[in-house]
């Protein structure tokens, strides 16, 4: 990422948020969360099977997971609640709109960082 | 047990800043000269031009959604570091997390650059990181200690900030003209991002605590433990598992007993002579799994 360079490529849900208040857009970004049917999935090596979720709870993006890295399982602090949960994610030097990924990324980050 | 992840929304981030001639003027002032809101905010002491600079950063979070019960365990407060410099290496090149008074979280003023935590030595929120051991292009983690897990609002805004350690101690910046000890983070006003300041609270609503084992026979033994539960769930099973390795989970051997708060006595039973067994409390609701 360089500064001043970075572009930021929206789709129909980051259009959507344009205007909104910080609760509006929350409320958006969870809605289209919990849209997305999210299978098991490996990323950075971590793998993740996922028991409940993505869906809304007390107004909450909830997932809860189990995990497991090199063989072993992780310990996860279920369920976890995402407040205000970003939608874009790193394509080179720009940002690009894509839900999906944007929410294994902050799945696996908030696994591994519990350790 | 719960993990919440609230993640800065735009407005009320970023840096206020102060640049004078003179070191007390600069660091003691009510109030900056600049803020900062935009993509890439710093947290900096520096000279330019034979004037002192400092820059202290806020981020608030809204943690309302914290149950009032919750039982929080750990929180990280974790920031996407663009870019540092560490021109004045002197011992006090740090930086760390401090409680702001922020007048609006959804909007920073001049006016707060008074209100990043005392002026003088404030309360910190975790462990000092040397600026040299940041890591450019990259989150970096400050795990709060007990008194940044105090700050925790419940019912509103979080408001953490940071200071750099010339400015917090107040040790005049010893660097030459031009230069600088800072760190340059993504702030949230790129809200959406996955680059955005982030604040991780693991928490819980159910606690085992003076759990112990005894009356250990050949192939018996009891464990002992106190639940605290302040959850509105309905408890669906509670008890103990138990293998023979480590962290034992409800898909091994589970003794279960009716659902109890406070003291409660497990009497495990058929145990393998002479084998070492693991055991854990454990109650299941319908958030999931907690073990003691």
């Amino acid at each position: 990422m360089k500064a001043g360079k970075v572009k930021y490529k929206l789709k129909e849900v980051g259009e959507s948020l344009k205007g909104k208040s910080a609760k509006e857009r929350h409320s958006i970004k969870v809605r289209e969360f919990s849209k997305i049917k999210l299978k098991d999935f490996i990323k950075d090596g971590v793998e993740i099977v996922i028991i409940d979720g993505p869906k809304k709870k007390n107004g909450l993006l909830f997932v809860s997971v189990k995990a497991r890295k090199n063989g072993e399982d992780i310990e996860v602090n279920n369920p976890l609640l995402f407040k205000n949960p970003p939608i874009l994610v790193p394509d080179g030097n720009d940002f690009i709109e894509d839900l999906e990924e944007a929410l294994k990324i902050i799945i696996v980050d908030t696994v591994e960082w519990q350790h | 047990m719960a993990t919440l992840v609230v993640f800065s929304d735009a407005g009320g981030d970023g840096d206020v800043q102060k640049t004078d001639a003179n070191w007390d003027t600069c660091h003691d002032a009510a109030s900056g000269d600049a803020v900062e809101t935009g993509t890439l905010p710093f947290v900096n002491t520096s000279k330019f031009g034979s004037s002192f600079r400092i820059q202290r950063a806020f981020f608030p979070f809204d943690t309302a959604d914290l149950p009032d019960n919750a039982i929080v365990s750990s929180a990280l407060l974790r920031l996407y570091i663009f870019g540092k410099l560490n021109d004045d290496n002197d011992g006090d090149d740090w930086v760390n997390v401090v409680q702001t008074t922020q007048s609006d979280p959804t909007n920073l003023v001049l006016g707060d650059y008074s209100k990043c935590g005392s002026i003088n030595d404030p309360d910190e929120g975790a462990t000092r990181i040397d600026i040299g051991n940041i890591t450019s292009s990259a989150y970096n983690t400050w795990t709060l200690n007990s008194a940044g897990i105090g700050w925790l609002n419940k019912t509103g805004f979080t408001k953490l900030g940071m200071r750099e350690g010339h400015d917090a101690i107040d040790s005049p910046y010893g660097g030459a003209d031009s230069s600088n000890n800072y760190i340059w983070f993504v702030s949230a006003n790129q809200s959406g991002t996955n680059f955005d300041p982030r604040l991780t609270i693991a928490w819980t609503d159910v606690s085992f605590t003076n759990s112990a084992v005894g009356k250990i026979t050949r192939t018996t033994a009891t464990v002992t433990s106190n639940l605290f539960y302040a959850s509105n769930l309905p408890i669906l099973e509670m008890g103990v598992v138990v293998s023979t390795g480590a962290n034992p989970t409800i898909d091994n051997e589970k003794f279960v007993i009716d659902n109890k708060t406070g003291d409660f006595e497990v009497k495990l039973k058929n145990l393998t002579p002479g084998t070492k067994h693991f055991a854990r409390t454990f109650l299941t609701n319908t958030d999931g799994t907690t073990y003691g």
